[in-house]
């Protein structure tokens, strides 16, 4: 009696939140509800249903269509694309009447500009996934090959390049005859993985479930043209968005204006990259689409990691993805405010990927050790040396080495990696021991946060007139919990403080280049030196004015 | 108005309250004809109607709430023109009044200005509803903060003490956010989440459905949230609990989640207490703002998508049931993105003309081979390109710049610009120098030849004290008849005077448009 009227009471609140939830955000958005009564596409709508129908049937039904396959690619993917782009485009102009815009001459030049940009953005990739494969597979060795590695891999070697610019950048020589070897050398050296990527990216028939079925491809559908809309928005003479303009596509027009560093601002590595695009090929263009980048390549690590940890079917995964994809602030960062959010967001999945291997391998070698096997493969580094009464393998360091440098990376990109490099390092003390470690660790990192000022960056610190009792009671409060937890695992514990100094050591790695140039630039030594160097911006000082007034 | 208030709460008399007592009484009843040692799984719930029941009574006495006084825009687009190009106030005003805090305008904006507590407790909320800041940059839909609770709920489908302790915490956090919320009126105006009563009466039904069902909701939850006179007593602007009372929740949170995900494997526990760490750190160091959660975000939208998945396998005929709901909800949300995808966000005002805009025309052009660069850039800004050419004609004087997103177009601006968009270096010039002669000068002197302005500088401010707005006031008033500066562009129209018939550009008298922003010269 009693759980029936509790479930009552629960089924109750559920309807309640839901409804109350949709009707607060419906009332507070009032812009959907306009939208929908000034919406002028639903012939568009329509044509694209229709399109979607008549694709799925020739892809999946229709087994006479069988010899259709050959466009079932990446190439055939993207001639989608361009084809629900040109549809969309006629339907815009038809709407407002400008059809006369149109010739065969600026049609010509519309899809040799999207086709142009994306073969250049192609190479960028290729040039990534090569270097990562190079360097990955050297100290690596991959058993699992699919899109979680093939994604590791392009951001490892977004951060190779990435530095190889910052050094060529140190120097002043930032320009197209440094960059574009840089981007040509891993294709050169890594011939036989890169035709491979080449080939499967290109005109491998894609893998597809026996389950996929219309849910998922509407949902892989919507996304594309999504994706595409938004590409072909971003292909102007400049960029857009507020954000955009004062910083984020601003940095990586004066590097190239300079050839060299900016002096000041925090660690800019995706403004960087971004500025790859203007230095080798002089397209503004390219460098706002490497900003797009980073929503799509964020795209393909959230698929990767739904199929292959969370084990979710491909419908499921387009429909999450899409329900991602849609969100308003997702979508503006991919097509007007260009900004560094969305390739952080791909460098900390790709961070959180390789937690999740490191965390699958951490149970493997486990079993294995249990079952004095020896043998266990896969995303290991040299193999798993793993010794038999349980004690530190050096192969699954390499997990931690590697999300040390790309967590590093990630925080050269934004600052607010720390939210989640936190969160990993008590995620780790989570799989070596249990719950109370992972509080533990969480409560001694929060506290340590609080020591060194962080909630100042936001200027929050001030409202709380407790915080320097609460963060040594949590400190204290956190070290103790974890010293409970373990105390009867010391070698364990060792090992779970070698992996945290690992992960925090090569976190420090990619930052270093960073920390030297601002401090280059201060010639000072303390902390906000060393993340955000010394503008060259002009300085209001009164005394200076006043000098200057009186000459 | 104080005293007032502290003699209504001590008024607050938990035996007074029959509309308190039924729900109490009721609760007990039922408790007794449990077994004894089930008693403590209802406990919570017992606490959640004692809760109620006092808040009811509480709120029959709290004293009616001052209106906050509102301060009138300096530049708004649709107030009548005398106000919309000021001619800024003459009477002087005292710098020191305008306090200035670039961090508290432009960074805590997102967060709020409330009660402390509650400008926490309400951060889910109000990134779900914008009701802090809005506009499509900041909007990150219905579907996480709606389903995310429904989910971790139906996993306490037999756990009936960690299932009610969860739901009062909801309600408790959910009943904070709305107190300071907003409700919107059919012609778009917002009226503070305290008048409902106003609203309800104001507002019929079919003028505005989701606005008045909206409205009883709030009325129906506005009992389970906590008192604002017990609030301030212990709270404020700043305050000693804040931070030992989130911890508190976050252990709670965190003690709900272990019983939540004991039964799921390895990846998804660790991946769960990830995300909660991960929510927990964003809350408090952020301040609110969105793009600093991607990662949360995106992580939510795919184990939302590994429910769905895993729901649609269950026996459970409830959770498959719910899974249609969950389905539904999420194809909603889809169909309206896309749809307000085709006005390409941008505009805010909404008019069939803008609904047509799935690309912009002037890029398109560009992309077409019409276009070149420059005749995108005045596409968007009219007649910039001539002020900017003129800027880096040479690139030794300096620019100072009040907003305005000319920054990109300026060579060297890293060196030559001064970033002044909260007003904050003017405002202790301002302060320093008493005229506008001297000022100028003293700008000259240093080698300033050029200012920028965003003339919707002022909007962004949300503060209670409106820093910002007076500051732009000081601003404008340093501008408005300045001798020593000249205009060079603007995209703001003037009504045409006298035998003109065609609207003119410039800043102060009657506007026609309001435009964005101006370019002016030291001479």
């Amino acid at each position: 009696m009693g759980k029936t009227i509790y479930r009552g009471i629960l089924l109750f609140f559920i309807s309640f939140w839901a409804i109350f939830i949709l009707l607060d955000y419906w009332q507070q958005h009032p812009n959907y509800a306009q939208i929908i009564d000034l919406f002028q596409y639903t012939s568009l709508f329509l044509t694209l249903l229709g399109t979607l129908l008549f694709s799925y049937v020739i892809f999946f039904e229709v087994k006479s269509f069988e010899a259709i396959a050959f466009i079932k690619n990446g190439l055939g993917l993207f001639l989608l694309c361009l084809f629900l782009i040109l549809l969309s485009l006629f339907f815009y102009l038809g709407k407002t009447n400008t059809t006369s815009v149109l010739s065969e001459g600026s049609i010509f030049q519309y899809l040799s500009k999207i086709i142009l940009t994306a073969l250049q953005i192609y190479l960028i990739m290729w040039s990534a996934y090569s270097y990562g494969d190079l360097l990955l597979k050297r100290f690596f060795n991959w058993s699992k090959s699919g899109i979680v590695v093939s994604m590791v891999n392009i951001a490892t070697g977004i951060m190779v390049i990435v530095y190889l610019a910052f050094f060529a950048a140190l120097f002043n020589v930032l320009k197209w005859f440094v960059i574009l070897p840089i981007l040509i050398l891993p294709l050169l050296l890594n011939y036989k993985e890169a035709l491979h990527f080449l080939k499967n990216t290109t005109i491998q028939p894609l893998e597809i479930s026996s389950k996929f079925n219309l849910f998922g491809y509407f949902s892989l559908f919507c996304l594309l043209w999504l994706v595409s809309l938004n590409f072909v928005q971003i292909l102007g003479p400049m960029p857009l968005g507020w954000d955009s303009l004062t910083l984020y596509a601003n940095l990586p027009n004066l590097l190239y204006d300079y050839e060299g560093l900016v002096k000041g601002y925090q660690p800019y590595n995706w403004s960087l990259f971004m500025s790859l695009g203007l230095v080798a090929f002089g397209s503004t263009e390219l460098m706002l689409s490497i900003s797009w980048l980073g929503g799509i390549l964020s795209l393909f690590i959230l698929y990767g990691i739904m199929r292959d940890y969370y084990k979710a079917d491909d419908n499921f995964i387009f429909f999450a993805l899409l329900t991602f994809y849609c969100i308003p602030s997702v979508g503006l960062q991919s097509f007007l405010e260009l900004k560094v959010d969305l390739g952080l967001l791909f460098a900390l999945l790709c961070v959180f990927a390789v937690f999740l291997d490191w965390l699958n391998h951490e149970n493997n070698t486990k079993k294995a050790l249990n079952k004095e096997q020896n043998s266990s493969k896969g995303f290991v580094f040299f193999l798993p040396k793993a010794q038999n009464n349980g004690k530190y393998t050096l192969g699954l360091d390499a997990h931690i080495i590697l999300m040390g440098l790309l967590s590093g990376f990630a925080f050269g990109i934004k600052f607010t990696t720390l939210f989640s490099f936190f969160a990993l390092l008590a995620g780790i003390w989570f799989v070596l021991f249990d719950n109370k470690a992972f509080l533990g660790v969480f409560l001694a990192a929060f506290a340590a946060m609080l020591i060194v000022k962080l909630d100042d960056f936001s200027g929050l610190r001030g409202f709380h007139l407790s915080v320097g009792l609460v963060q040594w009671i949590l400190f204290l409060g956190g070290v103790g919990l974890l010293a409970w937890t373990v105390r009867h695992n010391m070698t364990k514990a060792i090992r779970g403080i070698r992996i945290s100094f690992l992960y925090g050591f090569f976190f420090f790695i990619p930052f270093l280049p960073w920390a030297t140039k601002n401090y280059m630039e201060a010639k000072k030594l303390s902390v906000d030196a060393l993340l955000n160097g010394k503008q060259d911006s002009p300085i209001l000082d009164i005394r200076k004015l006043d000098k200057n007034l009186n000459k | 108005m104080k005293n007032g208030y502290l003699q209504n709460t001590e008024r607050l008399n938990f035996h007074d309250s029959a509309t308190g007592t039924v729900p109490v009484v009721g609760m007990i009843v039922f408790l007794f004809t449990q077994r004894i040692h089930k008693l403590k799984q209802y406990l919570p719930l017992l606490l959640l109607f004692c809760f109620c029941s006092l808040n009811v009574h509480a709120q029959d006495n709290q004293a009616p709430q001052e209106p906050v006084e509102q301060t009138k825009p300096v530049a708004e687009n649709k107030t009548p023109p005398t106000e919309a190009s000021p001619a800024p106030k003459k009477k002087k005003q005292k710098a020191n009044q305008v306090k200035s805090s670039a961090i508290k305008e432009e960074i805590q904006r997102y967060m709020g200005y409330e009660i402390l507590p509650a400008r926490y407790l309400s951060l889910p909320y109000d990134t779900t509803m914008n009701t802090n800041v809005s506009g499509s940059y900041v909007d990150i839909g219905f579907l996480l903060f709606l389903l995310i609770p429904i989910i971790f709920l139906l996993g306490f489908w037999d756990k009936p003490l960690k299932g009610s302790i969860f739901m009062i915490a909801c309600l408790f956090v959910l009943s904070t956010s709305i107190k300071h919320s907003t409700l919107k009126k059919a012609n778009g105006e917002s009226i503070s989440s305290t008048q409902v009563d106003e609203y309800l009466q104001n507002t019929k039904f079919a003028d505005h459905p989701s606005g008045v069902s909206a409205a009883y909701c709030y009325k129906l939850l506005s009992p389970f949230s906590l008192p604002d006179s017990v609030l301030k007593n212990i709270s404020g602007n700043k305050d000693h609990i804040t931070y030992p009372l989130l911890i508190g929740l976050f252990l709670l949170g965190f003690w709900l989640l272990q019983g939540r995900i004991q039964d799921k494997n390895l990846i998804l526990k660790v991946s769960l207490n990830f995300i909660f760490g991960f929510c927990f750190l964003w809350l408090i160091l952020a301040a609110g703002i969105t793009w600093y959660g991607y990662l949360m975000i995106a992580l939510g939208s795919i184990l939302l998508g590994t429910a769905f998945h895993q729901y649609n396998q269950s026996t459970n005929p409830y959770k498959r049931y719910a899974n249609y709901g969950f389905i539904g909800l999420a194809s909603f949300w889809i169909f309206i993105s896309l749809i307000n995808r085709t006005v390409n966000y941008r505009y805010d005002y909404k008019t069939e003309q803008a609904a047509q805009q799935i690309f912009d025309m002037a890029v398109l052009k560009y992309q077409l081979g019409i276009f070149d660069k420059d005749e995108t850039i005045n596409a968007f800004f009219p007649n910039v390109v001539e002020a900017l050419d003129k800027i880096n004609a040479e690139d030794k004087s300096l620019v100072y710049r009040v907003g305005t997103i000319f920054n990109y177009y300026i060579d060297k601006n890293d060196r030559r610009v001064l970033h002044d968009s909260q007003l904050d270096n003017f405002n202790r010039l301002a302060n320093h120098y008493k005229n506008k002669n001297k000022l100028s000068e003293a700008l000259m002197a240093s080698g300033y030849k050029y200012i920028l302005v965003d003339l919707n500088t002022h909007v962004i401010d949300k503060t209670p004290e409106q820093s910002l707005r007076n500051k732009f006031n000081l601003f404008l008033n340093f501008l408005y008849e300045n001798p020593r500066v000249e205009l060079i562009v603007t995209n703001r129209l003037l009504r045409p005077t006298g035998n003109d018939t065609k609207p003119t550009q410039g800043v102060f008298g009657d506007v026609q448009y309001p435009g964005s922003f101006a370019i002016y010269e030291f001479k």
